[in-house]
């Protein structure tokens, strides 16, 4: 397919983007103002005119840090005037991505490594959402009242649904099988929706699905139970979702990248300080009901990207021949 | 000019028309795509070296033969239904005013809108999926059955009563032949739709098929190979209309004969 741009020319691609902006003098210098800013609106130096900046994220209760931060004015800050696009699904975020119609999108981590695997040129910029180290994890392979399945083993041989087949859901659940002692090869996969789930474990149709919460507490609470949290028990902390953006926004507006950057890892610092405030914008966003908003599990945020579980994934993904070569974490990756 | 000749210019003619257009989008698609980098829309060779690929070999079996089985069970189904019950409701009035409402009322029900709820009725394997195609493609047949079952000449079904032919024998050598070009349109109706939801039906609970592939390489950034499943689909479409074509000459051809006599 498409050739890869040499680093040389990207380089000095970037340096010319440097120098357009410091000449255009517009508002992408606010960058260097991220040190000290805060939520009231009155950060060092206020840039002339914000840059508007369109990112695509899912509907869903990960979404709240993104929405409480915008409405705070977190990104403002950082002279960011950020649109909160709605997009379907990670693969159906990419032309929108691609042709410039969002400036970035957040999406699994396993996606951007198939989206480089099949030559497109997507980076991941930042961390966002990891999924829980200890405790109940923020997804959950659940069985429905009476099927008899109690660990990662007892899947072998059963129908397990997951929201899409070839990616961390059913990767992860694979590992964990068989590091339990199972046979993953055996495995029926099957792919529901995950609102579809609860009502198909109660018919009968799927023996186990892996469903985020809420549907976690609605399967468990419906008589079921949880077999094994996958993510946990393969590659704990692994992120489920990062910014992503193109090589050639990367490359060319480095200033509005590192703003972006710096923007998230701020808004993820507001977040944890202003949870309840956060937590509305689920309310208000998705019109979840106020009690349901509160206490709702949601993964651990954080802006900084955790090179060793990325890793893991991706050599688990070779292992299990989901790519035909190991995704190189070095293009993948860039960091401020 | 010789004799072969003459013989030979009305069969390239026919050749050269049915094949020049295929091959015009193919150039076009070629040079739109000559020394373009982008990524969704890849050129003629790539796709056809992907077509190869990707359809010739292990996937034939899995996902190719699966769909190709739901689109022929479904389209079978959709057909026996439709014509039974099209020529019980056609030749019964009272039962065709009873039924008329509500069939026009589920006929106008998307079969996709239907799919969470048939897939708790009938869970999430091959049955749900023909449930789909059959709830889309019985309609034209049905409706077409029960227009042509009713639109028999009366001329016709008076002779043949005068004659005591009577029930199943009326049925048999009257009324179903006379509607039979109707049902046939209905068929070539039903065959379009019922391709079109199974790959529909596909997308949904499934773990094979054309449907499911679609989907899979859309996700997975597969460009290529989802351009080529598409291209399959069509040639798919192709044959199935050609099948139906000499199908419907052989089971009609004394009423392409008729027509073609009125047209002089």
């Amino acid at each position: 397919m498409s050739r890869r741009r040499s680093r040389v020319l990207a380089a000095s691609a970037a340096l010319l983007a440097l120098g357009l902006a410091a000449c255009s003098s517009t508002a992408e210098t606010p960058a260097a103002s991220g040190t000290s800013s805060t939520s009231d609106g009155s950060a060092s130096s206020m840039p002339a005119e914000p840059v508007k900046v369109t990112i695509g994220a899912l509907t869903i209760s990960e979404t709240a840090p993104l929405w409480g931060a915008v409405k705070a004015g977190v990104f403002a800050d950082h002279g960011l005037d950020v649109t909160i696009q709605p997009i379907q699904g990670g693969a159906q975020a990419m032309p929108a991505l691609i042709n410039g119609e969002v400036d970035f999108t957040v999406g699994q981590p396993f996606g951007v490594m198939r989206a480089r695997d099949q030559g497109l040129e997507v980076s991941i910029i930042s961390n966002y959402a990891e999924s829980l180290r200890e405790g109940p994890d923020i997804n959950s392979v659940v069985t429905g009242a009476g099927t008899g399945i109690t660990s990662a083993k007892d899947l072998s041989g059963k129908t397990v649904a997951v929201n899409s087949l070839g990616a961390a859901g059913d990767l992860t659940i694979k590992a964990a099988v068989d590091a339990d002692g199972g046979d993953s090869s055996t495995i029926k996969f099957v792919e529901v929706a995950f609102p579809d789930v609860p009502a198909q474990i109660e018919a009968g149709n799927i023996d186990a699905a892996w469903v985020p919460e809420p549907f976690v507490s609605m399967v468990v609470g419906a008589g079921g139970a949880r077999v094994v949290d996958p993510y946990q028990a393969t590659i704990p902390g692994l992120p489920t979702l990062v910014v992503q953006a193109t090589q050639k926004t990367i490359d060319e507006k480095p200033e509005l990248v590192q703003a972006m950057r710096e923007a998230l890892a701020d808004a993820f610092t507001w977040s944890e300080a202003n949870e309840s405030e956060m937590r509305q914008s689920l309310v208000d966003n998705m019109s979840l009901p106020e009690d349901a908003a509160a206490n709702l599990p949601l993964p651990h945020f954080t802006a900084t990207i955790d090179r060793t579980t990325l890793q893991a994934l991706a050599d688990l993904a070779v292992r299990y021949g989901y790519f035909k070569t190991a995704p190189d974490l070095n293009t993948i990756i860039v960091e401020g | 000019m010789t004799a072969l000749a003459r013989s030979l210019v009305p069969t390239l003619r026919t050749v050269g028309l049915a094949a020049g257009l295929p091959v015009l989008l193919v150039l076009g698609w070629g040079l739109a795509t000559q020394g373009s980098q982008s990524f969704y829309f890849p050129g003629p060779a790539t796709v056809a070296r992907t077509f190869v690929d990707t359809w010739f070999g292990p996937a034939f079996v899995q996902d190719v033969l699966p769909s190709l089985g739901r689109f022929g069970a479904g389209v079978a189904l959709s057909i026996v239904i439709g014509i039974v019950a099209g020529t019980a409701i056609g030749t019964t009035p009272w039962l065709r005013e009873l039924l008329e409402p509500m069939l026009e009322f589920f006929r106008a029900v998307p079969p996709v809108a239907l799919v969470p709820v048939l897939m708790l009725l009938l869970g999430i394997g091959d049955s749900m999926k023909l449930a789909v195609i059959v709830s889309g493609c019985v309609w034209p047949v049905l409706l077409n059955t029960v227009e042509g079952v009713r639109g028999v000449d009366p001329v016709l079904t008076e002779t043949s009563r005068s004659y005591r032919v009577h029930g199943a024998l009326a049925l048999r050598y009257v009324i179903l032949p006379a509607a039979s070009p109707r049902i046939m349109a209905g068929i070539r109706l039903c065959l379009s739709i019922g391709l079109i939801l199974m790959v529909i039906s596909e997308m949904f609970a499934a773990s094979s098929g054309l449907g499911y592939r679609l989907v899979y390489f859309q996700r997975s950034f597969m460009i290529a190979e989802m351009w080529s499943g598409i291209v399959l689909l069509g040639l798919i479409g192709v044959v199935v209309a050609t099948i139906f074509g000499f199908v419907d000459r052989r089971v009609l051809h004394w009423y392409h004969g008729l027509r073609e006599v009125a047209r002089g």
